[in-house]
């Protein structure tokens, strides 16, 4: 199958008007399926930012996506500021947590990289069980009311479409930059990369701040949409699903994550309604893509592209 | 001095990879650097371009000290080079390749939000052209044959705009008639940018061809320097490289 950049386009439209006319077609359940897809999607491309296009294996990433939640919720619940203003000051918490983590983690590789990205998300799992006077503990927080416009099934859909919206076509930018580009030849090539110029640590580190903000929108907003936040959030299960969507649907792709994202949320919907064995029936079928689809849904599609153009240019 | 090394050392444990190189280059020549295998030559660059720091010596390139800066900064300051193991980028295409490189050498790496598509694309395309893989542009780098990839990799190395340019066993598995465009392209460098070249190779044909000064080297020392005609003509270089016959 061979797409034209106009025929992508024209789909990724066609998607958009229908997610917009979605909520007043199809019951109350998928929308909130959907909204759940956008919200895990959003986190997995900021995860992807570092997998896919710099080669990194970031594993502690929840540690970003529960400080976008906590710092939402305990702003909400606990201080008098605007609502608007703490949701747009929460993404910023979990943006100065990448930068320390990231100053830290900047010159390291692979395996090591992983396990402090994971070791980073233990510490603050820990944490949120270890203040309960600010973070409720085990309990987490429950009832957090956003503001009155971001109530009901609907509006909310919408906040997180127009939110997940606007930060897809800033990563769209972000990934197609020179900056972009620069992340993918140093994933491809580190060491060719410090000899063209490319400062190939700070790039990492530029690149896993603005990673962490995004997974921090993506927790924000998961607080708008379930009204609570809980220490799970930040464990390193969260951090193995954000991975697990990029590699499901493509981790070499742009759009990968979100088919990821559908794809992992929809089984875990359906196989949790018909067993109670479902996680060794998700990790089943997941061993099965992998397997079968090593590129991901999107990447395998995009391979057939890829190919099709160079045989008709043979 | 325009480029020069001094008594530049580097051993391996008991291995005198490099032992107490000295050597220099004019501006504007293609010198050229020749070795049995294990010669250290390839060190020599390493230890040049900051791959590796030197246990003693000295680098310097217009009268600057460079002796073990960091690869980047020494390549801001003019010296570019390319390697014997081809270091490109193999998932992404040809013209991918080179764009990543023209943008750096442009200082847009940190540009985060500009469209990297729309930029300099008359000059990578004319990049692209001076290597010779104007067919090969939307190819998979990792999809090329090993000759072209040895010209991408001269590419990504000429696209640095440099004032003094290295270059590893260039031409190493290519055929004849790509030997011959590689060469063209090294001229091409020198008449129209100024650039000096600093050759490693293993082709007789090709040094003696190119080259306005060689030097020999072997187990990590200076043998000797001079002209082709005076290269080609010492005894010593002969028993060691060239072999008696020749």
């Amino acid at each position: 199958m061979r797409l034209s950049p106009r025929s992508v386009w024209v789909i990724a439209v066609v998607v958009l008007c229908g997610l917009i006319a979605l909520p007043f077609i199809v019951p109350m359940f998928w929308i909130n399926l959907l909204t759940e897809i956008l919200i895990l999607g959003l986190a997995g491309m900021s995860v992807n930012l570092l997998l896919g296009y710099g080669g990194a294996l970031p594993f502690g990433h929840a540690a970003f996506y529960a400080a976008g939640a906590y710092a939402a919720a305990v702003l909400l619940k606990k201080t008098a500021l605007h609502p608007a203003a703490v949701l747009i000051v929460s993404p910023f918490i979990a943006m100065a947590l990448g930068a320390i983590l990231g100053f830290l983690i900047a010159r390291l590789y692979r395996f090591y990289y992983a396990m402090m990205t994971t070791a980073f998300s233990m510490l603050v799992w820990t944490l949120i069980r270890k203040l309960p006077s600010i973070t409720n503990g085990d309990d987490g927080i429950t009832g957090v009311k956003v503001m009155d416009a971001l109530t009901g099934v609907n509006n909310i859909y919408f906040f997180c479409l127009i939110v997940v919206g606007l930060c897809v076509f800033l990563l769209w930018r972000i990934v197609n930059s020179p900056f972009g580009w620069s992340l993918r030849a140093i994933r491809e090539n580190s060491v060719r990369t410090t000899f063209i110029r490319i400062d190939v640590v700070k790039h990492r580190y530029v690149a896993f701040v603005v990673s962490s903000f995004f997974c921090g929108i993506a927790g924000m907003l998961y607080v708008v949409y379930s009204h609570g936040t809980f220490p799970d959030y930040a464990y390193w299960t969260k951090s193995a699903d954000l991975v697990m969507v990029c590699i499901l649907g493509g981790m070499l792709t742009f759009w990968g994550p979100i088919v990821g994202a559908a794809v992992l949320t929809i089984l875990h919907t359906l196989t949790t309604s018909i067993t109670m064995y479902w996680p060794l029936v998700i990790g089943c079928i997941i061993c099965l893509v992998v397997l079968l689809l090593p590129d991901g849904v999107i990447g395998r599609l995009e391979r057939e592209q890829v190919q099709g153009e160079n045989e008709i240019e043979k | 001095m325009f480029f020069a090394v001094k008594e530049l050392r580097k051993w391996f444990g008991g291995v005198k990879a490099v032992n107490g190189v000295s050597l220099h280059v004019n501006r504007g020549e293609i010198c050229s650097i020749i070795g049995p295998n294990g010669a250290g030559k390839t060190t020599l660059f390493n230890l040049i371009t900051g791959f590796i720091k030197p246990d003693s010596g000295e680098v310097t390139f217009l009268d600057e000290e460079i002796t073990g800066r960091h690869p980047k900064v020494i390549t801001e300051k003019g010296i570019a080079r390319s390697f014997q193991i081809v270091k490109i980028f193999p998932r992404l295409t040809v013209y991918d390749n080179v764009m990543v490189a023209v943008l750096a050498q442009q200082g847009k790496s940190w540009d985060l939000f500009g469209q990297a598509k729309k930029y300099a694309r008359g000059e990578c395309h004319q990049l692209i052209k001076s290597i010779g893989l104007s067919g090969e542009s939307r190819r998979l780098a990792g999809q090329l044959s090993h000759g072209n990839q040895n010209r991408l990799e001269v590419g990504l190395a000429v696209a640095m705009k440099p004032k003094v340019l290295l270059l590893d066993e260039p031409t190493a598995g290519m055929a004849v008639e790509e030997k011959a465009g590689v060469l063209a392209t090294i001229g091409q460098m020198t008449k129209e940018q100024g650039c000096t070249i600093f050759l490693c190779e293993h082709d007789m044909r090709v040094i003696f061809e190119v080259s306005d000064t060689v030097w020999v080297v072997h187990n990590g020392e200076v043998v000797t320097h001079g002209t082709v005609a005076e290269i080609r003509g010492n005894d010593t270089v002969r028993k060691i490289y060239l072999g008696e016959k020749n």
